[in-house]
């Protein structure tokens, strides 16, 4: 995104009030006119008068790279000290050295017995008059820090000649001697004239003292913060009879002015104030600019990625950069002639001892109108000779110089006016009522430069009709996508380049040069057209994706794509209306044996809502959990599609799917790579909406915590929750429970937020003979469940592989653990105990997402669960995802006994827990998930005869004795084709080595679910390492974050 | 006002904190997990275990980390990147007087300095072999460890000294890090513990013993802050100011340690276990403070009054 800086009043103001440079342009009104030229990211921009450094601050925040020029040092300073991003903590650190170092002695100059108290305390200012010739101390204001008195007051008699001697001291340290070289002087000669003895003393101390106690950045810093109040601090800080107790509002006179009655200022009370202001500015640019980098030669930034040089020369003697080519410029020259900038600055520049060299200054004040022109007319054709012609030149212009007109015709220059860019003025000056007298002053108008030359005709009528369909076809779609998500407005030319770009083939590319804006306006101002496009180009993508599953788009409401002059690019014949189920939906494919029926939805669609929910009610109605009929949705961002599969949404589309656009590119790209392989992406810069780690701390409410096995003596358990925070689970995650319950109560009255848990274990902690658990246990997820679909739902999905790796169904709501109560163990033991409608608190997900879907890219179609005891609990998990990408799965599960796996009924339901068909824990769940019977292996460890035990009905063969390896060794001994099987594997250390061992024998790829003691579970704790290799060199490698899912070979085995 | 205990320095939690912008707010400063100079693997495994009654845990994870150049170049400019920025403050490890020395000035002058705002040297971890509790004890290392750490950094860097609570007399360790100029203190560190399997009849930890921290040692590091501060006349004034670390996990554990005389405190395992506890730790003193009109300053030392 281009312009994504927000008008920002209060930055202006900010910046403004730091330093009272004159003639800073309004930042709103700069990003209006770059809005206008069409400043992108990365273009570079020049601005040969930078002065206080706005414009360089608004370009470089838009992500411009910006080259400036002034010849004037105090500009240069102001400039860089203004964009460069500063650590504002050590900056007020700094500011409070200089504080400790210096604020009791310069303080100490300006003390007063309060009238009120009668303790020492010191002054705001002192009130001086000239009228009678003789400088007197008239007023004061003192503010108390000891009663707080704050008041003007007229000084007694017995201060003033007390306030004259202390007035006249001899100032201590250095202080600038220079002479005053500005034209526009008063009787003084000498800089330091214009400061009483006293403040004079006080601000050579506070500059040696910032010199001293400051360093680098900082130290730029307080230097700026001392030039910006240092006319306050002198005899030209008038005193105002309507305002009497506030300082002047800056340096606005043309002159260095005397007035007859003037403050004297508490220096460091106006250090401190001012600093106060900066730090607001600096906290202000520093939300705005986070990377600044200045180039030291102009050969360096051509060479890296800096984004600022400045250049303290006259501009005439400019080097232009040979290797990157400037698209802007913005020209903002001297005009006013009533300031004399440089040799007002000098007044700033000398205390920081600043060279400034005055034969190149420009006034344009001091020279006759036609000299004038010709300066400008040099510096518009240097410009015009070492930039493009399609540079975009920016004129600020003071409106009634016509001499400025003459010089840019005779530069070669056409003017094209801008849109009059007005701003408040009266922010800049600190006023308060600004909000009382808006008024709006435009000062100077600005101009777009286009350089003279006969203009070439629209090329465009040379286009061939076909190549003008297709290009019109992709602006539409880049036109729909830039005016996202705010569909009101127009959008830009220059947005819908930008989207254009990554749309259009390489090989129309050329051609869009040559486009005129007028033309794609009038191709895009029809938002539904722009629509239909996008309909379309859904269409051929997913008829293009369903066409390698041998689907075909048989139906499509003419409506929704009706564009007759699209028909000529995609030769998508004239499909019939939907019917049937389909009725009310936009597009349908089918195999002949499955349907899948699309519909369009964005967010501006209202009414559409209800109509899905019909769609959804007929098909499910009709469909009965087959799955022989599939809806999907198409949602044109990943945001959307976020909300969409919210529980609360989603009974709109119950047992629906949603596809966003930016997946379907992506998909697209990667099957039809030699035809849309160029494709751009992403469309908003949010690619990785997902993969974002989202980690929250919530409660979850407990379903079902029931003992698993024979009786009621089962170390086994499996518990069921409700949370809705868990949406974005993957399997291989897990999540970090506090086994404790939470108290009820508590959670009635401050629903959101958690009270600390301290406080609910100190009211359990009474028995101190009972353990209690402190940290929070780490859980894999066993199952999830969604809210629309029936348990055993994916069983009968059978999606497209393509297709189910971009579409996605609701969140789930409801999961499963399955965990084992170790005998001593206290968290286990806890979580035992806890019954439905209990809640807990946990923190998750956690650990790394694995992205199942892409296994296929690697080559993956088969892969094997392979769990040993609880170990196979977070590999169902893996099967649920792996079914939905249509793998093959097999499972081998590792058992001591038959009998922990029998799921525990009641007293009553015994005559169901005879039925051997639907109460093995593992087997019940792999089945519901789709496996066959087949496909499942067991291996027990403890022999029992026959009649003893109830076995799970499953194949002979899939039997064994002994160890799953031994079993998983047999089986893939026989298999073949072992490159395109993946293990995955989860146990006892033991297991995992004896399966280390097989697959290196048999190459067969293996990954590894590790489980470790974990302390925090967000990777700071560091004591859930597990040793790995890496490079060939030994490490610890924290399960939490970089795991739980390892590759096998990455794991050093040897010092497991 | 309330500092971050010493809790690790990687990418995710950095991460994590950066979208967390409430509980950013409460932070006063960030400190980091020690660094070292040169890449340590750690102490073998299992490295953590958690007490009876939900009273804390032992760890014993052997300082594991990058070194300092991989922590100035992978992590510090995370930290660089909050929007409002906290102070920086490195706990900083060696093995010997010299590298204490090293590792300061390599920070003092690496391309970020300027963010780095405090280091914590760590005399006191109990989990490494040579240096850490053994150089905590004797308080002539202590001070000349503290001497060379001040002399290679710059002076705007302020060097906050963290002591070990196993020893008799904590004022002795804490007069000599004055001695070697430091700018601040800050108590405790763990204290040794260890715990044994009953049923294997073998110790828990991989490295058999580790440091005990939760509210189990909160007590002991409010006695050790009240301690210094009655008898240690720069800290009673103020000048050395004392970081209150142990066992913190509600605000009003807080409260304890300011009464006793701590400025700031810090809070390292309860965020292992409950990530808000920054806010509510400051929201709490917050409403405690405000209610009496006062300002946190008022109550520092209150318990000596």
């Amino acid at each position: 995104m281009v312009f994504q800086r927000q008008q920002d009043d209060k930055l202006f103001y900010h910046i403004a009030r730091s330093h009272m440079y004159w003639g800073r342009k309004h930042t709103d009104g700069l990003y209006k006119i770059f809005r206008e030229t069409g400043l992108k990211q990365g273009d570079i921009l020049l601005e040969p008068f930078c002065g206080g450094g706005s414009v360089v601050l608004a370009a470089l925040s838009q992500g411009a790279r910006v080259l400036a020029s002034d010849v004037n040092p105090m500009a240069v300073f102001i400039t860089k000290t203004l964009i460069k991003p500063i650590n504002l903590f050590a900056l007020q650190d700094t500011f409070e050295k200089v504080n400790d170092y210096v604020s009791k002695r310069l303080l100490e100059y300006y003390t007063i017995f309060c009238p009120a108290c009668k303790r020492k305390t010191c002054f705001d200012f002192l009130k001086w008059s000239n009228k009678s010739g003789n400088d007197i101390p008239e007023d004061i204001k003192i503010n108390c820090t000891y009663c707080g008195f704050s008041k003007l007051i007229p000084l007694a008699k017995s201060e003033i000649s007390n306030q004259l001697n202390k007035a006249n001291i001899q100032p201590k340290f250095w202080y600038p001697k220079n002479k005053i070289h500005s034209r526009r002087k008063t009787k003084f000669n000498y800089f330091y004239e214009f400061f009483t003895p006293r403040n004079l003393a006080a601000l050579s101390e506070l500059l040696h003292a910032i010199d001293k106690v400051a360093s680098g950045q900082n130290k730029e810093i307080l230097h700026y913060v001392f030039t910006g109040m240092l006319y306050s601090c002198s005899l030209m800080q008038m005193f105002s009879k309507n305002q009497p107790t506030a300082s002047s509002r800056g340096w606005t006179a043309p002159r260095f002015y005397l007035p007859s009655e003037h403050q004297e200022k508490n220096v460091w009370k106006a250090f401190e104030a001012r600093f106060k202001t900066v730090l607001n500015c600096k906290r202000k640019t520093n939300e705005i600019l986070d990377f600044v980098s200045i180039s030291d030669s102009l050969k360096q930034f051509e060479n890296s990625e800096d984004n600022f040089y400045i250049r303290e020369a006259d501009f005439l003697k400019f080097p232009f950069p040979k290797n990157v080519n400037i698209s802007h410029v913005f020209i903002d020259p001297p005009y006013k002639d009533d300031i004399d900038y440089l040799g007002f600055s000098e007044f700033w520049g000398a205390w920081l001892k600043m060279k400034f060299n005055f034969k190149s200054n420009w006034n344009p004040g001091s020279i006759s109108d036609e000299e004038n022109a010709l300066k400008l007319q040099r510096i518009l054709s240097r410009i015009k000779d070492n930039t493009d012609p399609s540079c975009a030149v920016t004129l600020a212009f003071g409106s009634r110089r016509n001499w400025m007109k003459d010089a840019v015709s005779s530069a070669g220059y056409d003017l094209e006016e801008l849109i009059p860019i007005l701003y408040d003025n009266s922010m800049k000056r600190g006023q308060r009522r600004a909000q009382e007298r808006r008024n709006f002053t435009a000062i100077g108008q600005y101009f777009l430069l286009r350089q003279t030359k006969k203009k070439t005709k629209k090329r465009f009528s040379k286009l061939s009709e076909k190549h003008k369909n297709i290009l019109r076809f992709w602006f539409r779609i880049a036109s729909f996508f830039a005016n996202r998500p705010n569909q009101d407005r127009q959008p830009t030319p220059e947005k819908i380049r930008l989207h254009a770009d990554k749309l259009i083939p390489p090989d129309l590319q050329s051609l869009v040069k040559n486009l005129e804006e007028s033309e794609i306006e009038e191709w895009t101002k029809d938002s539904k057209l722009n629509r239909n496009a996008y309909h379309r180009l859904c269409l051929t993508f997913l008829s293009l994706i369903l066409s390698t599953h041998r689907f075909k788009i048989f139906s499509a409401a003419a409506s929704r794509f009706d564009d007759s002059e699209l028909k000529a690019f995609f030769n998508i014949k004239n499909l019939p209306e939907p019917h049937g189920l389909a009725r009310f939906a936009d597009f349908a494919a089918s195999d002949n044996e499955r349907n899948l029926i699309f519909c369009f939805y964005d967010k501006k669609d209202l009414k559409k809502e209800k109509k899905l929910k019909k769609i959804a009610e007929r098909v499910n109605k009709n469909d009965h959990y087959a799955f022989r009929t599939t809806c999907f949705l198409i949602v044109p961002s990943t945001e959307e599609m976020f909300e969409c599969r919210q529980n609360e949404w989603s009974v709109n589309w119950p047992r629906g799917f949603f596809i966003c656009f930016d997946e379907l590119i992506t998909k697209v790209k990667q099957i039809a790579e030699n035809k849309f392989g160029y494709l751009g992406l992403p469309f908003n810069n949010k690619e990785n909406f997902y993969s974002k780690k989202k980690i929250e701390i919530f409660n979850a409410t407990i379903l079902k915590n029931s003992p698993v096995g024979e009786d009621q003596n089962s170390q086994h358990y499996k518990i069921q929750f409700e949370a809705n925070e868990l949406q974005s689970v993957a399997p291989g995650q897990f999540v970090m429970i506090d086994t404790q319950k939470k108290s009820k109560k508590k959670a009635k009255f401050n629903p959101p937020v958690l009270k600390s848990f301290s406080d609910f274990k100190r009211q359990s902690s009474c028995n101190i003979t009972k353990p209690l658990s402190y940290l929070k246990r780490p859980f894999s997820i066993h199952r999830a469940f969604y809210e629309h679909f029936k348990e055993g739902y994916i069983k009968n999905i059978a999606l497209p592989h393509s297709l189910a790796t971009i579409a996605h169904t609701v969140f789930p709501n409801k999961f499963d653990i399955f965990y084992k109560v170790i005998a001593e163990g206290v968290g286990t033991n806890e979580l035992k105990n806890l019954k439905a409608g209990d809640a807990i608190q946990m923190l998750g997900p956690l650990g790394e997402k694995q992205k199942l879907a892409n296994l296929s890219l690697e080559g993956v179609k088969e892969v094997h669960l392979i769990g040993g005891g609880v170990g196979m609990a977070p590999l169902v998990f893996f099967g649920q995802g792996l079914r939905y990408y249509s793998f093959k799965i097999k499972a081998f599960i590792g058992i001591q006994d038959f009998n922990t796996l029998l799921l525990y009924k009641e007293p009553l339901d015994l005559g169901l827990a005879d039925n051997p068909e639907s109460s093995y824990v593992y087997i019940d769940d792999l089945l519901n998930i789709g496996l066959e019977k087949k496909d499942i292996y067991i291996s027990h460890e403890i022999e029992k005869n026959s009649c003893d035990f109830k076995r799970p009905n499953l194949p002979d063969k899939n039997y064994h004795h002994g160890f799953v390896s031994e079993q998983y060794e047999s089986f893939i001994k026989k298999s073949s084709q072992r490159s395109e099987k993946l293990i995955i594997a989860c146990g006892p250390t033991l297991m995992l080595k004896a399966l280390m061992r097989i697959t290196k024998k048999y190459k067969v790829r293996m990954q590894v679910l590790m489980e470790k003691r974990m302390g925090c579970g967000i990777g700071v704790c560091m004591s859930c390492v597990c040793p790995t290799k890496k490079n060939n060199q030994n490490q610890y490698s924290r399960v939490c974050v970089d795991g739980p899912l390892f590759d096998a070979e990455c794991i050093d085995w040897e010092r497991i | 006002m309330t500092a971050s205990g010493t809790s690790g320095h990687s990418n995710e939690e950095i991460e994590k904190l950066q979208k967390s912008p409430e509980i950013l707010s409460a932070l006063g400063a960030f400190v980091t997990k020690g660094v070292t100079l040169k890449y340590k693997k750690g102490n073998p495994q299992p490295r953590i275990v958690e007490i009876r009654s939900a009273s804390g845990i032992i760890n014993s994870i052997g300082l594991q980390n990058n070194g300092v150049k991989s922590f100035v170049t992978n992590e510090l400019p995370l930290l660089f990147k909050f929007k409002d920025p906290k102070p920086v403050i490195v706990n900083i490890s060696a093995d010997t007087v010299q590298e204490f020395g090293e590792v300061a000035s390599f920070l003092n002058n690496c391309a970020l300095s300027e963010i780095v705002s405090g280091l914590e040297i760590n005399v006191s971890c109990p989990n490494i072999k040579a240096g850490g509790v053994a150089f905590g004890t004797e308080p002539k290392y202590v001070e000349r460890i503290v001497e060379t750490v001040k002399k290679s950094i710059d002076d705007r860097i302020v060097v906050i000294t963290k002591l070990t609570p196993n020893v008799t007399d904590i004022t002795v360790p804490a007069r000599a890090a004055i001695s070697g100029g430091t700018d601040a203190l800050s108590m405790i560190n763990t204290l040794r513990g260890m715990a044994i399997d009953i049923y294997t009849g073998r110790p828990f930890l991989g490295n058999k013993t580790g440091g005990l921290s939760g509210p189990a040692i909160k007590p002991v590091g409010v006695f050790m802050v009240y301690e210094c501060f009655k008898k240690i006349s720069q800290c009673k004034k103020g000048k050395i100011p004392i970081i209150g670390i142990g066992g913190i996990s509600t605000w009003q554990d807080a409260m304890e340690y300011i009464m006793a005389g701590a400025t700031a405190v810090g809070i390292g395992t309860a965020w292992f276990i409950y990530p808000e506890v920054f806010k509510e730790v400051y929201e709490g003193m917050k409403n405690f403070v405000e209610k009496q009109n006062k300002k946190i300053a008022d109550f520092i030392g209150k318990a000596h009054a």
